[in-house]
């Protein structure tokens, strides 16, 4: 085989895919030829600073964790509520008849009630948890600064050393109201907290439901309201939401400051 | 299989991968943070996707996704698509422009060859980081960049013929320096 022949297959000798024949043929040429077993030299000599140089740099930590809670969020995806408009046509053309119908979707606690939509509106903040766009520190500092941005300061329960670590926080709005949205991380799973101001008469109980696949607690205190969702199981979350209430109860948190 | 079924299945054989996805990624969008967004994006596409993979390199498949999501990724969010440069039809300057001298690249440390790789073209910095980084087979390359094998070999041999000339008068700057 001829030099121009050798060069051509040389880098797949070096990378180990030629045939054993064609493998023997190229270091016989080799041997003879002081131009191409320089080449070779040099070719094989960097493939090795490559190979040291360059590190197999593993994925950050939290991101098996995000894929991990992706890949479940989009397998436990219900059927999304179709618009409006069609909803409303099809209770124009059914009517009376359905009043009953009627009354689950738009009842206290039907479909649209003020207490599902919000605990849909925490869910889709909760499934956007993948990609936070938080400030990062502490949850005393956290509220300080979320204060400064939100027409309240909210107050956001700290509980690492109840294994909740408080991964970070940042202001958003939810049907035209400010919210604070802080994430947690418990175990293996996610849990966002939404914090607003409460509305009259919001029970200071923890109440936890289903919704699209998601577990929603919420809880009211100090003229502020929480919403917690997570793809945890039920009692796990009333722990969250329970712990969460503990560490808020101004016996417990000197630093509460609800509402301005 | 049932879907949840499906899915466990999925996060069971894909997962171990992250790490190559991630890395392959990383190399390509040339950024940390999009990585990961691309990754992500990647593995919920390759999900989805899952029912109909017959294969049984799961290594090669996903980085094929990887792949597709990043030049789509780049495509949408920086309003450019890598090209094959016109150097892969014309030829690049064979390696007799380099430095002859074998000791430079002893001196090529981690920081100057991370440099030259990001400034290779797409096309060749996908092999390079493919055989070198990852150990690709010249197979699994051909199936994860979707040419035939003819052009993953020329595109490595363009791809390292570029390392060395762009790596040739900094290692001779540095050795010059240096004494």
């Amino acid at each position: 085989m001829e030099c121009e022949g050798i060069r051509a297959v040389l880098h797949s000798q070096l990378d180990g895919e030629l045939p054993p024949g064609d493998d023997r043929e190229v270091l016989t040429h080799l041997a003879a030829c002081a131009d191409c077993a320089r080449e070779w030299d040099e070719v094989h000599a960097l493939k090795k600073a490559l190979r040291e140089a360059l590190p197999r740099t593993p994925p950050p930590p939290e991101l098996r964790l995000r894929v991990q809670t992706a890949l479940r969020q989009e397998a436990g995806k219900g059927p999304s509520p179709g618009p409006w408009r069609w909803t409303l046509a099809l209770l124009l053309l059914i009517g009376p008849a359905v009043g009953t119908g009627a009354w689950l979707l738009v009842g206290p606690d039907g479909y649209f009630s003020k207490e599902r939509v919000m605990a849909r509106e925490v869910g889709a903040m909760h499934r956007q948890s993948g990609a936070p766009c938080h400030a990062c520190g502490q949850p005393l500092d956290m509220a300080a600064r979320l204060g400064s941005e939100l027409p309240f300061r909210p107050v956001l329960p700290d509980l690492g050393t109840a294994g909740f670590v408080f991964l970070g926080a940042h202001a958003d709005e939810i049907g035209g109201r400010s919210v604070a949205v802080c994430t947690y991380r418990g175990g293996m799973d996610l849990i966002t907290l939404v914090i607003r101001q409460a509305e009259a008469g919001a029970a200071e109980e923890i109440r936890v439901r289903e919704e699209q696949g998601l577990q929603v607690a919420r809880w009211s205190l100090g003229g502020l309201e929480y919403w917690a969702a997570a793809r945890l199981g039920s009692t796990y979350l009333q722990t969250f939401a329970e712990l969460a209430l503990t560490t808020l109860r101004p016996c417990c948190h000197p630093g509460v400051t609800p509402g301005r | 299989m049932r879907e949840p079924d499906r899915h466990a299945h999925f996060e069971q054989v894909a997962l171990p991968y992250l790490g190559a996805a991630y890395r392959f990624a990383r190399w390509l969008t040339r950024n940390d943070h999009d990585a990961e967004d691309v990754v992500q994006e990647a593995y919920l596409r390759a999900c989805k996707a899952f029912g109909r993979f017959r294969g049984t390199d799961v290594r090669a498949w996903l980085l094929t996704v990887v792949r597709n999501t990043c030049y789509t990724w780049l495509q949408k969010n920086r309003g450019r698509l890598p090209t094959t440069s016109l150097d892969e039809h014309l030829g690049v300057p064979g390696p007799e422009a380099m430095s002859p001298e074998r000791l430079f690249w002893q001196k090529a440390n981690s920081e100057l060859l991370h440099e030259v790789l990001q400034d290779l073209p797409m096309v060749y910095r996908e092999v390079i980081v493919l055989r070198e980084l990852e150990g690709c087979s010249y197979k699994e390359i051909a199936a994860i960049a979707g040419v035939p094998l003819g052009t993953v070999m020329s595109r490595l041999m363009r791809a390292r013929d570029r390392l060395r000339q762009a790596l040739a008068p900094r290692l001779g700057e540095e050795v010059r320096d240096g004494m």
